[in-house]
This record gives structure tokens, C-alpha cells and sequence, in this order.
């Protein structure tokens, strides 16, 4: 029971919610605003798109958004080489790319939260194989694995998921491992197993708490990775297919047309852009705010 | 409400047939830690009972081997330590370290208090929340059951406005009010025997003072056992019924509070003795024993003492058993000379 080093690490008395928390640079405040912005967005595409993103109308094909004299009334962003409505279709591609994001980053964080927990408690092999998947996963690039695996099951969306998942498991693993193996030797660990808690209650109920903050930073720095990883793959036709669409599908097949209707592309392309960066502002911020060393 | 229901002693009649009263026996424990190195012992031989409702005293200098003492009765060894042999009776059943069984039976009969209060409460935790999961993981009681049990835990222990401090997270207290919040904790669901790992040493005079009674007011009401360890002899003189005194791993005497204060017969308990203050006004004759405690790696192979004893003779490089001395026992070869006594 390392008493001293418990001392040092002790966190600061929370900081009072209200003002102290919400003092957020303007760029964070941004940030977030345009995240939630995209968070209602995924949450509520069905009901904003104005046309069913698969309707193709053949009559107005290629149309550009409003700002151009040749716009079409109705069709704000204008309509793709099937004459499908831009707008419809980018909020429905933000919804998919940003709910397997999600439940990619998820996905991952639960898996390496609990193998970084299992490593931490049973120590010896467990610790060892758990740490050796961690380093293989580490030395791989992941997107050549996961273009591999999808070139050779073929397509298939609970496969993509699964690989979303994969994507970054081993970060989560690793910072897990290393908080519980401290948090087990601090006192109140020692003294709730000495009152003959299960291993899962100390874990789920008591250590848990206390490492919850870092872990949350990482899934804020790991999110926009995933939705790139999604972006990636889907541009290049191993992703989304259609008539699904995601962001990075949208990205790719205007792709063709970039000389003659260059915001096919662009668009979907900057909400990625915007999305991550708003994203990894958010995740630093919040990173600075709940690590007391850095502040 | 101090005499809440829960904290009777909750053992079965067959128990109490086989070993009258006999709380905990530690019977010949050795204590090994793995260093790279090699092992050291640094528990030997450590044989200490104690009866239901009786406080021990456990003292000796920093790491004479009183906490790993400790840990092995509760069962808290850390990786790197095991207990190498002898064994530990607990209600008149030998406990086996390995059986899922006995490691309930023991953390429901035993709770422990550790020196810093603050690293052992959690800190996103509330006083309240920590305490009722205590007594929940004790009795497996419900949620709201054991709320309502915190409570009451916390006006025992002594904290005022309990409701409203069982909602304070603990950098929200004081020293003084987290070690009792520690000690409700250790006492939820009224385990036999309490054991106090300096319980008192990171707090300030006043507050020692007071978590002092409030042990022994929490033993008047409870009637648990208390092994209470601590290096400050002046502490448990108060508390002690007996007195166990550990020097390099061993026990060296073991006596009744009282014979051991009014007449110590290990040369080592005099000479801890003679190093305190209150006992002895006369400030002159105020002498702390030389030397230093042996390392763990160069134990000498006769009493551990010797270098440091101003009685040592050739014979005290042989290891000197436990033999009987007044009303106690101690581990030396000489000991109490009938000249001194009569000086
Ligand atoms: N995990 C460990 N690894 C290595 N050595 C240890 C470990 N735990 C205890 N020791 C050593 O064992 C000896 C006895 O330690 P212990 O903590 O029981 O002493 P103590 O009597 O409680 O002392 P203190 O009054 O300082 O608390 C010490 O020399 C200590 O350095
Ligand atoms: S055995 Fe010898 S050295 Fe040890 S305490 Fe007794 S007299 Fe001193
Ligand atoms: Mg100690």
C-alpha cells in the first residue's frame, strides 16, 4: 500500500460546476457547438432531409447548390450524377459515418477497457498475451489489415463494424492496464478487498470511478481516427456500399466529377474535416480539464 | 441508536464449544517476502492470541514486521509476500488462505483501520455511499438498508450532522473525521475483531486523543477484539489490556498492560521504555537505545537484539525461545535480574 504516492495523486477538489467549468476558449465553444450540431444531425436526419436520399430524378442531374445561377429550386446543395438531392443525402451519410464512429469507438473502448482490466488482474500469461496483442495490433497499420480482411470475406456490415471496433481497441487496453495496476495498489482498493469484495465489484464499482476521466479523453481522441478510418475505406469502395451511403462513400464518388462539380466532393469532405477537428479540439480541451498536470 | 443491532458477535455455538473465547490465535507465523536478492523473513515465529472483547497492543520500532503481521491475519499480503509457515485461528477454525469460504468467514469477522485515512477512502466516492458499501459487501444486505445503516454508523463513529456529512466526499473532512469514516467502514456489519494499523499516527495530538476513546468506547459498546499496533507505547497504554512487543520480526514480550508499564522484562520493552517522555519525568534519564535495527538480509543468528543490549552474553548469539517471566512471557535469556527488580 503505497501511501505516499496515493497522497501525490490525489485529485483536486472538483471544480464547482457553473462558471468554472463552462470558461471554454471560443474555439472549444465552436467546437462543441458544431458537434452538437452534427449530433442532432445523426439523430434527426429522417425527419430534416427534405427528399429521400435513394429518390434519383433523372431530369435534374448534376445541379449545383444555391449559390449558382443554375441551381434548382428545392435541392439546397444542389443533386449528384442520379439527380439524388446532395442535402438528403449528406445528412443521412452523417448519420451513418458518425453511428459507426460510434459504435466503433464503443466497440473498441469496451473491448480494451475489459482485456486492459483482465491483463491488470490476473497479471502473469493473461497480462503477457493481452500485452503481446496489444504490440502486434500497435505494429500493424491497421487500414492495410482492414482492407485485407474486407477484399478477402467481402462486404458485409457487421464485418466493417466489427473492424471499426478493432480499430482501436489497443489504446484503451494499455491505458487501462496501467490505471488499474495503480488504482488496485492504492488504499481504498486495499481496503475494499480486505472487506471481501469480488474482484468485479472492486473493479466495476470502485476503481472504475476513479479512471473513468482519462479513459473518456481517449475515446474523444479516438473517435475522429474511426470516422476517418470509416471515410477511408468507404472512398475506396470497401466500406459503406451503396445504396447505403456514409460520408467517405459521398467523398468518393464525387471524386469523378471534381473538375466539373467540385462540391460533390467538397462537401461531404469538409464536414469530415470539420467533424474530426472539432472533435480532437474538444478531446485536447477536455484533456487539459480533467488532468490535473496539465493545467 | 449507538447499540445498533448487527454488531453482536456473530458466532456459532459449535465455535464457541471447541475454544471458549479465543478470538484469534496466531499460531507460529513466518512471514517471507521474495526480494530479488532473495527472501527475507520478516515476520519469524510470531505466535499472539486474543480473546473476544480484549484489546492487544502490538508495538515495536518501524518495520519490526507489526503490519505484515496484520495483513496476514486479514489476509491482505501483496504479491511479493506469502506466508511461509504457522498459522492463523480465527473463532477456533484455522483459516485456509485459499478456501472461498474462510476468506468470507474472515472479512466479515475482521476489519481493518489503516494509518492514512485519506489514500484509504476512495476520492469520488461519498463518506455515506463508501460506508453502506462496506456494510452491503459485509452482509449483503440491500442498497437501502445499507444507507440507512451508514447513517447511523457515522453518528456512532462520532461525526456530527451524520446525514449531511455522508454526502461529503472525503478531501471535504477533516483527518480526524475521515479516520472515523474509515472506522465506521471497518466496523459495518460488526465484524469480532477489529485490527488498527496506527490508526492514529498521521493525526494531530487532539484528534488522536479522540479516536483513541472512540475505540475504546466502540470496544465498551460492540465488545469487539482490537489488535491496536502502533511504535507510540505511550498510545495503548490507555487502551491495551494486553501488550505484545515486536522487535526484528519476533515477538520479544508479551504481558499484561499493566505488568508490562510498571515492570518491563525484555531489555529491548525497557528500553523503549526508558525513551519515553511521559513516563518518566525526569528528563535526564530520557535515553533512546542505540544502534539501529538489523537488516532483514543480515539477521544476527542469535538474538536480533544483541548488538544494541546492554546485557548481551556470549550465550545470546543462540536464539532465545519465549519462556515464562512474571506474568508474561518474554524472548530473552536474561531478562529481568532479580537485582534490578529490587533496585
Ligand atoms: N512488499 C514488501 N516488499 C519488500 N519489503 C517489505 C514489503 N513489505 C514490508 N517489507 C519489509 O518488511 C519489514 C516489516 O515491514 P512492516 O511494514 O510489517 O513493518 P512495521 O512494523 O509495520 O513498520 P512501521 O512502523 O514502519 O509501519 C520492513 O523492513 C519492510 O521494509
Ligand atoms: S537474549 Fe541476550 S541480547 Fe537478547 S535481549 Fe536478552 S540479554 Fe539482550
Ligand atoms: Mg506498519
Amino acid at each position: 500500500m503505497s501511501a505516499e504516492t496515493v497522497a501525490s495523486a490525489k485529485p483536486e477538489a472538483p471544480a464547482p460546476r457553473g462558471e468554472r467549468f463552462w470558461r471554454m476558449p471560443i474555439l472549444v465553444w465552436l467546437a462543441a457547438g458544431f458537434l452538437v450540431l452534427v449530433a442532432v444531425i445523426a439523430t434527426f436526419a429522417q425527419v430534416l432531409m427534405p427528399y429521400g436520399y435513394e429518390d434519383t430524378n433523372l431530369l435534374f442531374r448534376l445541379k449545383p447548390p444555391f449559390w449558382s445561377s443554375l441551381s434548382i429550386e428545392g435541392h439546397v446543395l444542389g443533386t449528384d450524377k442520379l439527380g439524388r438531392d446532395l442535402l438528403s443525402r449528406l445528412l443521412v451519410a452523417t448519420q451513418v459515418s458518425i453511428a459507426l464512429a460510434l459504435l466503433g469507438t464503443l466497440i473498441g473502448a469496451v473491448l480494451g477497457t475489459v482485456l486492459g482490466v483482465l491483463a491488470a488482474h490476473y497479471g502473469r500469461l493473461v497480462d503477457e498475451i493481452v500485452m503481446m496483442l496489444v504490440d502486434w495490433q500497435a505494429a500493424m497499420p491497421f487500414l492495410i489489415i482492414a482492407l485485407a480482411v474486407l477484399a478477402f470475406f467481402g462486404n458485409n456490415f457487421y464485418l466493417f463494424l466489427a473492424l471499426m471496433g478493432l480499430a482501436g481497441w489497443e489504446t484503451y487496453a494499455r491505458l487501462t492496464r496501467g490505471l488499474v495496476l495503480s488504482a488496485k495498489e492504492q488504499g481504498y482498493a486495499v481496503a475494499v478487498r480486505a472487506l471481501g469484495a469480488r474482484p468485479w465489484r472492486l473493479y466495476v464499482r470502485h476503481i472504475l470511478p476513479n479512471v473513468i476521466g482519462p479513459l473518456i479523453v481517449q475515446l474523444t481522441l479516438n473517435f475522429p481516427q474511426t470516422i476517418l478510418l470509416e471515410t477511408s475505406l468507404s472512398f475506396l469502395g470497401l466500406g459503406i456500399q451503396p445504396p447505403l451511403t456514409s460520408l467517405g462513400q459521398m467523398l468518393g464518388e464525387g471524386r469523378d466529377y471534381l473538375l466539373t462539380s467540385w462540391w460533390l466532393a467538397v462537401i461531404p469532405g469538409a464536414v469530415i474535416f470539420i467533424t474530426t477537428l472539432s472533435m480532437s479540439l474538444f478531446g485536447d480541451w477536455l484533456r487539459t480539464r480533467l488532468d490535473p498536470t496539465q493545467r | 441508536m449507538h447499540a445498533a443491532a448487527g454488531f453482536v458477535s456473530r458466532r456459532s455455538s459449535a465455535d464457541v464449544l471447541s475454544e471458549m473465547s479465543t478470538l484469534i490465535d496466531i499460531r507460529d507465523l513466518t512471514v517471507r517476502i521474495d526480494l530479488p536478492e532473495g527472501p527475507v523473513f520478516p515476520v519469524r515465529n510470531v505466535s499472539l492470541s486474543l480473546e473476544e472483547g480484549e484489546t492487544v497492543g502490538l508495538v515495536g520500532e518501524s518495520g519490526c514486521g507489526k503490519t505484515l503481521t496484520c495483513l496476514s491475519v486479514i489476509g491482505l499480503l501483496g504479491r511479493r509476500a506469502s506466508i511461509e509457515s504457522g498459522s492463523v485461528v480465527f473463532q477456533g477454525v484455522e483459516i485456509d488462505p485459499d478456501d472461498p469460504d474462510d476468506k468470507r468467514r474472515r472479512s466479515r469477522g475482521m476489519g481493518i483501520i489503516f494509518q492514512n485515512p485519506m489514500t484509504c477512502l476512495n476520492p469520488v466516492r461519498t463518506l455515506g455511499w463508501q460506508v453502506a458499501e462496506a456494510y452491503q459487501i459485509r452482509t449483503g444486505e440491500s442498497r437501502r438498508v445499507a444507507q440507512r445503516r451508514a447513517t447511523e454508523l457515522l453518528d456512532l463513529v462520532g461525526i456530527p450532522e451524520p446525514k449531511r456529512r455522508a454526502a461529503d466526499y472525503p478531501h471535504q473532512v477533516s483527518g480526524g473525521q475521515q479516520q472515523r469514516a474509515m472506522i465506521a467502514m471497518a466496523i459495518a456489519g460488526g465484524p469480532a475483531l477489529l485490527i488498527a494499523d496506527e490508526p492514529t499516527t498521521a493525526l494531530d495530538v487532539t484528534i488522536q486523543a479522540q479516536i483513541l476513546d472512540l475505540l475504546a468506547r466502540l470496544q465498551r459498546e460492540i465488545g469487539m477484539g482490537i489488535l491496536f499496533v502502533t511504535h507510540d507505547l505511550g498510545l495503548v497504554a490507555e487502551v491495551a489490556d494486553r501488550m505484545a512487543v515486536m522487535y526484528a520480526g519476533r515477538v520479544v514480550e508479551l504481558a499484561p498492560a499493566d505488568a508490562l508499564f510498571a515492570q518491563p522484562r525484555h531489555p529491548y520493552t525497557r528500553g523503549l521504555l526508558t525513551s519515553l517522555p511521559f513516563l518518566d519525568d525526569d528528563i535526564d534519564r530520557l535515553t533512546p537505545i542505540e544502534g539501529t535495527v538489523p537488516p532483514l538480509h543480515a539477521m544476527p543468528p542469535g538474538c536480533a537484539f544483541a548488538p544494541r543490549c546492554s546485557q548481551a552474553s556470549p550465550i545470546c548469539s543462540t536464539p532465545p525461545d519465549l519462556r515464562a517471566s512474571g506474568d508474561g512471557l518474554i524472548a530473552c535469556h536474561h531478562g529481568l535480574k532479580t537485582d534490578t527488580v529490587a533496585a
